[in-house]
Order: C-alpha cells, then sequence, then structure tokens
C-alpha cells in the first residue's frame, strides 16, 4: 500500500497542483498498486515516516505563509524523513519554501524551512514561459517539458544537484542554466503541474518509493504514447 | 496643435478600420492603436465630448440623477455578457451607444470605438459609452477617461502567465481608489470584489444569490489575509472574517428558479421590488450577469420591466452557450477561458439526457494565455463517472494532446479520446459521431475558426439541447 501525502489541498487548490497528485496516483491505479491519497490541510497530524510520497505544490503569496506556519513546527520529522529517503516532490512555492531562507529585494533574510541547501532571491524580474529541461534518469538523458512562473529565483548551493539542465527557459534564475534541484529523493522544480505530460519523472517517483518499502510489487511499463504526443509538441516546438 | 492633430488621428483610425475589416480582419484595435501614435490624448478628447443623455424613459420616477456617461464592465468571467446585456438594454431607448467589440477591451481597442462613433464633423455620437475593460488595462485607461459607473464582475484564476488572480483584483483595486467618484456596481459573492467597497467610492452597489457562490475561489480574506471562513447559516457561499470582512447584504439578490433551456431567477431589490428574470441562454453563471446588467440597467434610471423583457430576447454572443443544430440533433458552442468559467460551462451538461459527444479545444496562444496547467483545475472527473453518456471525446487545438491527457488522467477510457489537430477536421468529426447531442469547449483563439464551420455545416439556433429526446 503506497501512501501519497497531498500537502494542503485546500488552500494551495489552484496552479495545476492535482496534475501531479493525479499523475502518481493513476499511474499506481492503473498498475493495480494499491495506493491511499491522504490529504493533509493545516493543522492535521501526519507521521512523515509513514507516507511514502509527498506532494507540496505552488501556490499564492498567502498561501506561502499559511504552509510556512504549519510546516516549521514539522520541520525536523520532515528533515528525518527526507534523510531516510523518503519521496517528495515540491513544485513552484512549495518548492522554493525548502530552502534555507529567502532574500527579499531590501536584501533582508527570511527564513524558509531549511530542509535543502539552496537559498532563494525575491525579485522584480519574473521567469515566466514553456520550460525544457534535460534530466539524467538510468543513465540516459530525457527531456522534460513544462511552464515556469516565478519572480523567486534559486540559487543552489556548491553541492546540490540540480533537477536538469536547461535546453529552454529559464529555470532557477535565468543564469547559471540550471532548473530545480535534487538531494536524495526529493525532487524540487519551479514548474507547475509537471508530471503528467513527463511519466518517466512519475514513474521514477513511483520507483523510487516503491524501492524503499521493498516491495515486491512488480512495476509494469504503462502505454504512454498519449503523454509522448503532448510533450512532443512542445519539445518539438520549442528545441527544433 | 490638437486642433490639426485629433481630426487627423480620427480619420487616419478609421481608414485603418476600414482597410483592415475589408481585407477580413476585425479591424477593431488597429484604428486606436495607430490613432494614438498620432494623437495621444485622442482616447481623452473624445470622451470629454459625449453628449449628455436627454431623455431617459423613467425621468418622471424621480430615480437619482445616474444618467452615467461612461460605463465600464471589468472582472475575469462575464465581462462580454454583461456589457451585451447593458447594450440591448440600452439600445431599447434606442440611445447611440459608444460600444467596443468583444476582444478590443484594452486601450487601443476603447479608442477605436470612440473613433468609429465619430461623425462627419467631428460629432462624437453617443449618449453613453458602453466598455468592456480588460482588468489590467483598467488603470491606463482611467488615466484617460472618466468613468461614471463600473461593474466588476469577479475575479479568478486566469491567463496566470500575465498576472494572477490577487494581482488583478490589486491592479483594480488601486485604480479605483484613485478615483473615489466612480459608482461601483459589485458582485457581493466573490470576496475579492465585494472589497472593492473599501476604496469608498461615491455610492457603490452589491448584487448577489440566495446561495452565494457555489465555490469560492478567494480562500483568503482581502482585508487580512487570513483564511476565510466559508459556508455557513444553511448558505454554502457565505463568507466571513474574523477581522471583520464579510459577504455583504445585496442591494438585489437573486434566487434562482428551476426553468428548462433557460436561467431563470426571482431578483428582489431591497426596495421591495421583485421581477422574474428568465435568459433563454444557458449556464448558472448567468444568473450572476443577468444581476449585474440588471442592477446597473436600475442605477441608470431605466425601466425594470423593460430590461425583464429585454433578457427574455437575448441573443447570446458567439461562443457563449451558442446554439446550432445539425440533422436534428442540437450543438453547443462554448467559450471557456479559465478554470473558474470551464467547471460552470460543464454544469450545463448535467440536465442533458442521452450520449453527448463533446469537443475540447485548448490552444495557448498570446491571447489564450501561455500557461496551461489550469486545465488540471478543472473537475473532469465527474465526466468519467458516465461513460455511456459521455463515451466519446475529441481534442484540437494547438494543446490538444494535452487535454487529451487531461481527460486519460481524469479516468476517461483512452479509446474514447481522439486527438484531432486540425480544428476543422476536428469538428465534422464531432458532428458525424453518434451520440444525442454535441457540445464544444473552445479556447479563445479558436472560437471563431470552430464557429466558421458550424456556421457552413449546421443551423444557427435550434431546440433547448435538454429538452431532446431520453433514452429511456
Amino acid at each position: 500500500m503506497l501512501k501519497i501525502c497531498y500537502l494542503y489541498p485546500d488552500i494551495l487548490n489552484q496552479h495545476g497542483n492535482w496534475g501531479n497528485v493525479a499523475a502518481l496516483l493513476k499511474r499506481c491505479v492503473w498498475r493495480k498498486i494499491d495506493v491511499d491519497l491522504i490529504k493533509i490541510n493545516p493543522g492535521d497530524p501526519v507521521d512523515f515516516a509513514k507516507v511514502d510520497i509527498v506532494y507540496l505544490g505552488t501556490g499564492s503569496e498567502q498561501a506561502r505563509k499559511a504552509v510556512f506556519d504549519d510546516l516549521m513546527p514539522r520541520r525536523d520529522i520532515l528533515q528525518t524523513a527526507i534523510e531516510q529517503g523518503m519521496v517528495m516532490l515540491a513544485a513552484g512555492s512549495g518548492c522554493h519554501l525548502l530552502g534555507m531562507y529567502r532574500l527579499t529585494e531590501e536584501g533582508h533574510r527570511v527564513s524558509s524551512l531549511g530542509l535543502i541547501s539552496f537559498y532563494t532571491r525575491l525579485t522584480n524580474t519574473f521567469l515566466v514561459g514553456d520550460c525544457v529541461i534535460g534530466m539524467q534518469l538510468a543513465g540516459n538523458e530525457v527531456r522534460i517539458a513544462g511552464f515556469e512562473n516565478h519572480r523567486e529565483h534559486v540559487v543552489r548551493s556548491e553541492g546540490l544537484a540540480p533537477l536538469g539542465n536547461i535546453l529552454y527557459g529559464h529555470g532557477n534564475n535565468g543564469k547559471d542554466k540550471t532548473e530545480g534541484f535534487r538531494y536524495k529523493n526529493v525532487f524540487g522544480t519551479n514548474m507547475a503541474s509537471l508530471l503528467p505530460k513527463n511519466p518517466m519523472l512519475t514513474d521514477l517517483l513511483l520507483g523510487a518509493a516503491l524501492q524503499n518499502k521493498k516491495s515486491p510489487v512488480k512495476f509494469t511499463t504503462l502505454d504512454n504514447s498519449l503523454e509522448e504526443r503532448a510533450l512532443d509538441v512542445m519539445l518539438k516546438r520549442l528545441l527544433d | 496643435m490638437s486642433v490639426i492633430r485629433l481630426p487627423l488621428a480620427v480619420w487616419i483610425g478609421k481608414l485603418v478600420g476600414w482597410v483592415s475589416r475589408v481585407s477580413g480582419h476585425k479591424g477593431s484595435s488597429l484604428p486606436g492603436m495607430v490613432a494614438r501614435k498620432i494623437y495621444p490624448r485622442v482616447l481623452t478628447d473624445l470622451a470629454a465630448r459625449l453628449r449628455r443623455p436627454r431623455l431617459l424613459y423613467r425621468e418622471d420616477q424621480g430615480h437619482r440623477n445616474t444618467a452615467g456617461k461612461i460605463i465600464a464592465v471589468t472582472g475575469t468571467n462575464g465581462k462580454t455578457t454583461v456589457t451585451h446585456m447593458l447594450y440591448d438594454f440600452l439600445k431599447m431607448s434606442s440611445q447611440k451607444i459608444v460600444y467596443n467589440q468583444e476582444g478590443a477591451n484594452m486601450i487601443n481597442g476603447v479608442t477605436a470605438a470612440f473613433i468609429a462613433s465619430v461623425g462627419f464633423f467631428g460629432k462624437v455620437f453617443g449618449e453613453f459609452a458602453l466598455l468592456e475593460i480588460d482588468e489590467g488595462s483598467l488603470p491606463s485607461i482611467m488615466d484617460e477617461i472618466t468613468l461614471d459607473i463600473l461593474v466588476v464582475t469577479n475575479f479568478s484564476s486566469d491567463q496566470e502567465d500575465r498576472f494572477s488572480m490577487a494581482s488583478a483584483a490589486e491592479v483594480v483595486r488601486e485604480a479605483v481608489a484613485r478615483e473615489p467618484s466612480v459608482w461601483l456596481v459589485l458582485n457581493a459573492d466573490d470576496p475579492n470584489t465585494a472589497v472593492l467597497a473599501d476604496t469608498m467610492p461615491q455610492q457603490y452597489f452589491f448584487y448577489g444569490t440566495t446561495a452565494g457562490s457555489p465555490s469560492v475561489e478567494a480562500r483568503f480574506c482581502p482585508r487580512c489575509a487570513k483564511k476565510l471562513l466559508v459556508g455557513f447559516d444553511g448558505c454554502p457561499g457565505k463568507y466571513a472574517c474574523s477581522c471583520g470582512f464579510v459577504r455583504p447584504e445585496p442591494d438585489l439578490i437573486v434566487e434562482p428558479v428551476s426553468g428548462s433551456g433557460e436561467v431563470c431567477c426571482r431578483a428582489r431589490l431591497t426596495t421591495g421590488q421583485e421581477y422574474m428574470l428568465r435568459l433563454p441562454v444557458l449556464g448558472a453563471f448567468n444568473y450572476y450577469n443577468m444581476a449585474a446588467a440588471f442592477l446597473t440597467g436600475i442605477c441608470l434610471g431605466l425601466d425594470p420591466e423593460r430590461m425583464v423583457i429585454g433578457l427574455r430576447n437575448y441573443a447570446t454572443s458567439p461562443g457563449r452557450m451558442e446554439r446550432f443544430s445539425h440533422m436534428g440533433k442540437p450543438v453547443l458552442l462554448n467559450l471557456v477561458k479559465n478554470a473558474r468559467g470551464y467547471s460552470e460551462a460543464l454544469s450545463v451538461l448535467d440536465p442533458m439526457i442521452g450520449s453527448v459527444v463533446l469537443l475540447l479545444a485548448l490552444s495557448d496562444t498570446a491571447a489564450d494565455g501561455c500557461d496551461v496547467s489550469w486545465i488540471w483545475d478543472v473537475n473532469f472527473e465527474r465526466l468519467s463517472l458516465d461513460p455511456n453518456k459521455f463515451g466519446c471525446f475529441i481534442c484540437t487545438g494547438t494543446r490538444g494532446a494535452e487535454m487529451a491527457v487531461r481527460l486519460k488522467y481524469a479516468g476517461v477510457l483512452e479509446q474514447n479520446v481522439h486527438v484531432i489537430d486540425n480544428t476543422s477536421d476536428a469538428v465534422l468529426a464531432a458532428l458525424e459521431k453518434p451520440g444525442t447531442h454535441v457540445v464544444l469547449f473552445s479556447a479563445y483563439s479558436t472560437l471563431m475558426p470552430l464557429r466558421k464551420v458550424l456556421l457552413s455545416k449546421t443551423k444557427l439556433g435550434g431546440p433547448h439541447a435538454e429538452n431532446m429526446l431520453s433514452l429511456s
């Protein structure tokens, strides 16, 4: 039984967050893998040690404060789970919250959750548009396409791996040609609803979660022709 | 210099418009753009020449002198419909109106509308100006002309790559705060809209429904940013915040009444007067559109009985639940631009009995908004619950394949989903598929191409969709 924890579905209820959750959920259902979706709203108890995949999505600036206030008291538990290999996907402002701190435009440091070694810089430059990255997956480079819209720029620390390198678009800060981050089984991205047409990434997360459980479940291949067609539209348009 | 530059700007603008239309384009914004380059003050000067109305057909009633010269409608959804309804009302007293065509709702389009209304000797023919205004363009337009009445329909997430819902509300709020003389007509059921009354305008009026909005999208209080309490007192849409911000009591409250093939409601003013409003168009959001237009009409001193008639005879704009019929089968065309509008549009499928062929056109041109992730905020899952009723989905548009992926993850069987990139082929396929209804949900940029095919292959107008034969 795979447990997927959807954080704050009520206040992070827009910006395509459901796409990421649906992708994870459905690809289990189609493989006849038992899956349980746990929705956690501020104040709800959750044991991160018992959860297999956590999704923290993107939302408004106001939502960010509510999320921070709820997650800060639980950050130590979250950190332990992350170090033990829990699978997590953080998108947009959810991703930004995991960093060490946020630098405001005036230069003040505002604490973030301090879970992953990067910081963010709040700027006046919106990085908006379609985005294609090259990501290492099982020794091959795969193309992942999505859409970014953020004025909070990400600056990774020296040892933190990116999610991928930019083939089109801005990514973390529009300067270092990287996008997102990857730490153990935590994947961070600036893009919203990334998973649906990037099933290889979804399967990577699911595979890692099943491996953690030492599950004997056979991970069958699914027909991804529809997803590939949708992905192809963007790759052809942006890379050719 | 304006003595020369103003007429020059106007006449060159008119010429540009004429050339544009003759060569097959809409010509609804270009004239404005060109004119503004010649004489930047063209809009301000023309707006100032709008004649005051001489005749209102309810003068005897001693209505407040709300003879507004310029009425504007803004908000995320419903602008075009509300403006169109007001146009019908004002037209009934056969007054000339400066009116900007759909889509031409930014500063160039508004300028073009005034240019179109200028007569040979430079007179602006119009007692009223009725303007649909894009939220982002409101500040720049308000910098140049003085609005008398501003109707704000709602704010919801739309084209988030342009600006977020919160920013659109902020932009409008700042613009309105600078002009307290504007009278506001506001949707009480949308917190981000209702809060505009805080800007202390000279006058403001609220409209709302008895149930409140079924899905309040704003989760946070626009005054203090704390989480809103939604749904109490047996009213799913009532909202309140601990800081004191609550859903205001509407001056005009509408109570939906079930009707078939039309939207019907009882409208009650705080004066106690009641009217039955009927609109021969589907779509629950039309309760709000009717309420907005009706209340604005009351502010203008229009005759309510005549407005009731106006609504009854309302002919929808292109793609607003537009009805066609093909070999006896009802065909419905609807424009969907954002998650909120889409969710509400899907509800027209509920009363349909039979099997519905759905064509979903999704595109990401600049006019549509480049970010399509909002489709994941629309409840398509409900369509997978009844595969007998919804057994055929045709996806088209520049992001048709992405829409198909959405459906797949919503639980729709892949064999029932067809991606046809060419929009004309897609429409033809939809019309040929077996089914009792054909319903098209179209992006902004695909609307006219789809409509063109429908006009050539089907008959405009048609039987009420859900009056069609039931299979039971």
